[in-house]
């Protein structure tokens, strides 16, 4: 049964492989890159002597890291924020993406025009503060949480993947046994929805912890802070006009120290998605294979 | 089914937890203003006969680690019976919320800190907020009657207080002091001594003896490996003051252009003052002389090529970077913009005095250490702006500016012993006994937050031990001191400098796009002209047609106006 290869699939082969190989250095090398870097020593990066492993290795970066208080509070505050709004988030998406997927509901139309309409216009910096003010969410977490708690794209993913994967025959099963509405949402929609209810958040928890501009505008306590605008902060701070400066022997221990404080703090920052990629993808892979309707 | 429902109430559960927990931080936001209350007499503390509460709006410092508990912000409070109340924005939101404060009238009482950076409250900030909108109170009379520590400061600087004043006559934002004797006299070359020795030259003094030396760097060899690999000069387009043309050029006419696009168009476009009229060196004879200096080492390969695109860490790799030294002579502002300090080879680069042109030409290019502008200002809804006043005047005594900088007595710093003396060899008038930090968190300072009176007598008044190897890390302040006044000082002329300048909102609605136009026009054609890309003689004239098409009379005249009205008020 085993077909000799030709030339031909075997050259393929090779050149598939290799493609592959440098597809996943072009990806993996920067990762690997900045993580060596944030382990270095601050004069082996002034000196361009990194390039794979770290060179004279040393925690000190992420000491001078963690020895600033405001980036643990960030940090607890971005969880804060990210597990909150998340859970805030999806449930919205899924209690206006049913009702918007079911054809009897009346005026069906009339509201996801309304809700696309927000996709393309809104009010704008100003007026929104002015809301946000008038109900009096400033300088409280809400502020980061219920502003954008709703992404009309993420609700319109959803809303399409209950029409299109859930089939009518199950909805008119549950009926006739009698099922109300949010007896089908739980026991039918939600259970087959798994892998899209899985993306969205895993979009929305992005979305909130690479989130800046809210608590830039909105929180006035440093202690409200998420972790990305300290982060911001020390790089700013770090980076700062040298005429400026008070005394020339603190620049200069500060230089480079900048470097690498630099690069542990992306990896710091991005550490926990990237711990909570690998139990999405799951989903993501399940979600595919998950089916009402066999044969 | 079952499984559906556990997912519900989960969800739900999760839900009230983070409501709960939450709603736990939400406070109500209603506290109003206070009422106006009486300042105690001028050089007394407290300032108020009863306590007062105000809102600070600053920046979140990084290197505090929290304002409402910081001890010297705890002491201010107390000795001055004010308690602030502190509101922070990240650093980089500055111009968003100010004009969110604008827009919606929460303003606070008092705007602390916001100005010594890019997006800070600046000249133009206060045309708009203060001149404009009126969301600023002008301060003219406050500092004459309650800020006496103020008003010595700006009388012992001539042209400061015209400095401070904007277009309308106010002065809306207080200063910030940090005179930097060496910072003043920035613009330094760093040639590498051991290929001097090596090759049996001297320190170069003039533009001929330079080009000499560079050509020996690039052919005899000086490192010794029998490979061509030297680079006798580089600098970088970015970092402070590694560009090298500068340094060259005012060895022809002085001149405080820069090819880097990010230099400020306010200060560094190629205007200098003499006398009282304002002039240009980019349309001279003596500018095309030193642009025909600069193409002919560039020709000849004495110029890293990389020196007008690269930036500084790019340089500083260039320099640490080769198992040997490769370059030879490098632009920066202190060794450490292109070397690691106390490093074996940041030892060995040794400054170089400005050099003689062929026609008697030498210069230090001169930085004016005029104050930061908006460092405090007082919105207009204030009730007790001169209680501000008095409390703010406190940082600027020896005693509160020490304290905001280093905290306590004891602590941080100590008054100096009879036997201290001080950078410029003075007597000190303090010791610091932690070294400075701005990078570790603290709680017992302020740093570099909100105003101080870092003049020149308290920044070189610290008291340094004379047997520091100038060399060495620790060195770093006094070798910056004394190398400027040895070799950069006789050739600094402050004179030839124009102090910030501010425009009338209408001179900036005109003029705005043709400065930054012409601005960019005159440092690309500088890097043209001596990369070679345009030839100096060749395309002269049509450069100079160039500078006229982008009305450069009209600048000079805008300029020569608002200097002027700077210059006459008072």
């Amino acid at each position: 049964m085993v077909k000799k290869h030709s030339f031909s699939d075997i050259s393929f082969d090779i050149v598939n492989r290799l493609f592959m190989i440098f597809c996943t250095l072009v990806v993996v090398y920067p990762i690997i890159y900045i993580v060596s870097s944030s382990f270095s020593s601050a004069n082996a990066i002034i000196a361009g002597k990194v390039w794979l492993l770290p060179v004279e290795p040393s925690i000190k970066a992420y000491q001078a890291v963690f020895r600033n208080k405001q980036v643990v509070t960030g940090y607890t505050n971005s969880i804060i924020y990210t597990a909150g709004g998340t859970l805030i988030s999806v449930f919205l998406t899924i209690a206006a993406a049913y009702p918007l997927s079911r054809k009897f509901l009346p005026g069906r139309k009339f509201f996801t025009a309304m809700f696309v309409f927000t996709m393309l216009f809104s009010g704008g910096l100003i007026p929104t503060y002015f809301v946000v003010r008038n109900v009096g969410l400033i300088d409280t977490r809400w502020a980061i949480i219920l502003p954008n708690a709703l992404s009309v794209w993420n609700l319109m993913v959803t809303l399409t993947y209950f029409k299109t994967s859930i089939s009518e025959e199950m909805f008119e099963a549950a009926i006739i046994e009698g099922a109300s509405d949010f007896r089908i949402l739980q026991a039918i929609v939600l259970p087959l929805s798994q892998a899209i209810i899985a993306v969205i958040a895993l979009y929305y928890a992005i979305g909130i912890w690479n989130s800046y501009f809210d608590a830039l505008i909105y929180l006035k306590s440093s202690s409200k802070f998420p972790l990305q605008i300290i982060l911001r902060n020390i790089l700013i701070i770090n980076q700062s006009d040298l005429s400026m400066g008070a005394d020339m022997v603190a620049m200069a221990r500060r230089q480079g120290m900048a470097d690498v404080m630099k690069y542990a703090l992306i990896v710091i920052s991005s550490a926990p998605l990237l711990m909570i990629y690998p139990f999405v993808q799951k989903h993501f892979v399940k979600g595919v294979m998950l089916g009402s309707i066999k044969g | 089914m079952k499984k559906g429902k556990k997912h519900v109430v989960l969800i739900v559960l999760l839900l009230l937890l983070v409501i709960v927990n939450l709603g736990a931080q939400a406070k109500s936001e209603t506290t109003k203003k206070g009422t106006t209350v009486t300042v105690t007499p001028v050089g007394t503390y407290p300032v108020v006969t009863e306590p007062v509460s105000l809102t600070f709006l600053t920046l979140q410092p990084v290197f505090i680690e929290d304002l409402n508990t910081n001890r010297f912000a705890k002491y201010w409070n107390e000795k001055t019976g004010v308690n602030i109340k502190w509101e922070t924005i990240p650093r980089d939101a500055v111009k968003e919320k100010l004009n969110i404060i604008l827009a919606s009238g929460d303003y606070p009482d008092v705007f602390f800190g916001l100005g010594s950076q890019e997006q800070g409250i600046g000249v133009s900030q206060e045309m708009t907020y203060g001149v404009q909108e009126h969301m600023f109170m002008p301060l003219n009379n406050l500092i004459d009657q309650y800020m006496p520590n103020l008003s010595k400061l700006l009388e012992e600087r001539p042209g400061s207080r015209q400095f401070l004043t904007a277009p309308d006559g106010n002065i809306y934002g207080l200063p910030d002091f940090n005179e930097c004797y060496h910072c003043s006299m920035s613009q330094k070359m760093w040639i590498y001594e051991p290929w001097l020795d090596a090759l049996g030259l001297k320190m170069p003094t003039t533009t001929e003896e330079f080009h000499h030396v560079l050509t020996a760097f690039k052919t005899m060899d000086p490192n010794g490996n029998g490979k061509a690999d030297e680079i006798p000069l580089a600098g970088a387009i970015s970092g402070w003051n590694n560009n090298l043309e500068t340094f060259l050029l005012n060895s022809f006419t002085y001149t405080n252009l820069v090819a880097s696009l990010d230099a400020n168009v306010n200060t560094a476009i190629g205007f200098y003052r003499d006398g009282n009229t304002i002039k240009t060196m980019v349309n001279t004879s003596e500018y095309q002389d030193a642009l025909r200096y600069l193409a002919k080492l560039y020709h000849e390969g004495l110029v890293y090529p990389a020196s007008f695109s690269q930036d500084s860490d790019q340089l500083t790799q260039l320099v640490e970077g080769p198992e040997q030294p490769i370059v030879g002579v490098v632009a920066g502002g202190y060794g450490g913009m292109f070397s690691i300090v106390g490093g074996e080879r940041y030892r060995n680069y040794k400054p170089m005095a400005p050099l003689k042109g062929p026609k008697g030409a030498q210069f230090s290019r001169f930085f004016l250490q005029a104050p930061v502008i908006g460092n405090v200002a007082i919105s207009k809804d204030c009730k007790n702006p001169a209680v501000v006043a008095r409390m703010i005047d406190f940082l600027y005594t020896d005693e509160g500016t020490l304290m905001s900088n280093y905290g306590f007595e004891g602590e941080g710093w100590k008054w100096a012993d009879t036997n201290d003396f001080g950078l410029d060899g003075e007597k000190a008038i303090y010791r610091l006994l932690k070294p400075w930090n701005d990078m570790d968190p603290q709680n017992d300072c302020f740093v570099m937050l909100g105003v101080r009176a870092n003049t020149s007598r308290i920044r070189n008044g610290e008291a340094v031990d004379p047997n520091v190897d100038i060399f060495s890390a620790e060195g770093l302040e006094a070798l910056l001191y004394q190398k400027t006044q040895e070799l950069y000082a006789p050739y600094g002329y402050p004179e030839l400098e124009i102090p910030t300048l501010r425009f009338l909102e209408e001179e900036d609605q005109a003029f705005a796009s043709k400065r930054l136009a012409f601005a960019n026009y005159a440092r690309q054609s500088l890097v043209k002209f001596v990369t070679g890309v345009w030839d100096v003689d060749g395309n002269w004239n049509e450069y100079i047609k160039g500078l006229e098409k982008l009305d450069l009379q009209g600048i000079l005249a805008l300029n020569q106006k608002a200097f002027d009205r700077q210059n006459s008020a008072n």
